[in-house]
């Protein structure tokens, strides 16, 4: 067990062993979480029934949902790679706390903009002040404070700092945007997949949303080793 | 029409995000390697 810990560790924050196992199994990851996530999106569009009171517009589900949770995640993953950067001094950490938050911030607007597409047809409008979201657009200004504090203040020790405090002030907002519905009466719909309770979905709907969600899951674990590769590169060519 | 919009643009971004960092990955690699 201890060697698996420490083969993890290698591979994941020595940056030699990482670009190694980076350059051989990058494509390959690419194409395996592709396959996935085109798989899932294809029953979710072609095979799934329609659902009797949304009809089609429903299927948006299957990009929105998982697209939402990974941007609660990335945030968390940011926090944690800052939080390891600043108490273990690990560089490599700081690299995935930039890559998860450059990620973030791309999911977290896309996850407002298939929302937005979703609310039209089924609120009659695009945008609503409810708590849902709103407390995601919070989160997207968050990524992008994150962002811009690391990109923009100098030196980088302190700038690495300041981007850890924001992440960590954050961190603050997610449950917020998790049990906003639960706790303020908001227009967008309560949790029916992410609860500690039987996901109120029938299986035949649930099945294709797990699957995309893994593949959207994959292809962002991948992208995050892609970007952190890219940052080593071009941080070795300074 | 809707769903169609959504899923175009979520494909769209990720496979640009893809590609720039593609971009820059071989841009830095052949800088490395004096190609350039």
């Amino acid at each position: 067990m201890r060697s698996l810990h420490q083969t993890l560790f290698k591979y994941g924050f020595v940056p030699s062993y990482f670009m190694k196992i980076a350059n051989h199994a990058l494509w390959p990851s690419y194409l395996i979480a592709s396959c996935v996530l085109a798989y899932g999106l294809y029953i979710g569009l072609f095979t799934v029934p329609a659902d009797t009171t949304q009809g089609d517009v429903f299927r948006i589900i299957y990009i929105h949902v998982p697209l939402a949770a990974l941007s609660l995640s990335l945030y968390i993953a940011t926090a944690i790679g800052c939080t390891l950067d600043q108490m273990l001094h690990l560089k490599m950490a700081s690299l995935y706390a930039f890559a998860c938050a450059c990620l973030g911030f791309v999911i977290t607007m896309l996850t407002i903009i298939t929302g937005m597409i979703w609310a039209k047809p089924t609120w009659g409008t695009w945008w609503v002040w409810d708590a849902r979201l709103t407390s995601e657009l919070v989160l997207a200004m968050l990524y992008c404070g994150f962002l811009i504090a690391r990109l923009n203040i100098k030196p980088t020790r302190l700038a690495r700092e300041v981007s850890t405090y924001i992440a960590w002030i954050g961190t603050m907002n997610i449950p917020i945007v998790h049990y906003s519905v639960q706790w303020w009466f908001t227009l967008h719909q309560g949790p029916s997949v992410l609860q500690f309770a039987k996901p109120k979905m029938p299986w035949i709907m649930l099945y294709p949303l797990i699957i995309s969600g893994l593949g959207f899951s994959l292809l962002c674990f991948v992208i995050i080793m892609h970007s952190v590769k890219v940052l080593l590169s071009t941080k070795v060519a300074e | 029409m809707f769903i169609f919009s959504a899923y175009a643009i979520v494909l769209l971004v990720l496979i640009t995000y893809i590609g720039l960092l593609t971009y820059i990955d071989t841009y830095s690699q052949s800088d490395l390697d004096g190609t350039q």
